[in-house]
């Protein structure tokens, strides 16, 4: 249903005298910054940032230097900790195995029941425990702990 | 026994080190076997040379310590659940030691 009334009056003209001047002349935008200036502000900002960049840098520089010094100085004491710390803990795994496998029928510490893992090595020997074995009593999550906190500490 | 290769070539020498166990824990073990059975000759030195060719599978399957440390495991959480162990687990390795 078309609404509105049908217009019946006379035809649409242009209004008497003609239609205004059509502007299609560019209006140029008011300029704050010319074009010298800007490449002016440009240099200046880059040189000045280069400046305290190269300053800045100098001071970066011989702070990581002091702090390769300082962890150079103590990385000896760094690792023998970290050896002792490995050996406390074969240890106290060691202990542990004994008191879980007390009552195991057969079963001998550091042995697969009466067979030692190398059986050609002195039995006084120190074997070194693969990854399994160090996180053995342990929980499954604890080798992904390690291996995060690692990674985080290079 | 040592096999040398029918024709040589400069990739023979780079790529010779791949097939055993050098530079890993096991070279020493792999060199005293493959020397032993290189002085009694095949047949008599697989018997002459048992332990060092027994601890030799040993250190590169480490068989016999992932049935240790299964059947420790095991035994641990059978304890757990039978009640006669409060924690399943021991402490958490400290950090920082390997």
């Amino acid at each position: 249903m078309a609404t509105g009334t049908v217009k019946t009056g006379p035809q649409d003209l242009p209004p008497s005298g003609g239609y205004g001047p059509v502007q299609f002349e560019r209006i140029k935008l008011r300029q704050i910054l010319s074009a010298k200036s800007t490449l002016l502000t440009y240099a200046a900002c880059t040189g000045l940032g280069f400046f305290v960049m190269f300053y800045e840098y100098r001071q970066i520089r011989r702070e990581r230097v002091e702090q390769l010094s300082g962890r150079f100085a103590i990385q000896a004491l760094l690792q023998a900790e970290r050896d002792r710390q490995f050996l406390k803990q074969v240890r106290r795994n060691r202990d542990a195995e004994a008191d879980l496998m007390k009552d195991y029928p057969g079963w001998q510490v550091g042995k697969l029941f009466d067979e030692a893992r190398f059986i050609g090595d002195d039995p006084d020997k120190f074997i070194e425990p693969n990854i399994s074995e160090y996180f053995a009593h342990a929980r499954c999550v604890g080798g992904f702990l390690h291996l995060f906190n690692y990674s985080l500490n290079v | 026994m040592p096999i040398s290769p029918i024709f040589r070539n400069p990739l023979t020498d780079l790529s010779g080190g791949l097939l055993t166990f050098e530079n890993t824990e096991c070279e020493d073990r792999e060199l005293k076997a493959i020397e032993c059975v290189e002085a009694y000759g095949l047949p008599k030195g697989e018997e002459k040379c048992k332990i060092l060719i027994t601890d030799f599978k040993e250190c590169i399957t480490k068989f016999k310590s992932f049935t240790r440390v299964a059947i420790m495991r095991n035994e641990r959480l059978r304890q757990y659940r039978a009640g006669q162990r409060e924690e399943q687990f021991e402490e958490l390795p400290r950090f920082d030691a390997v």
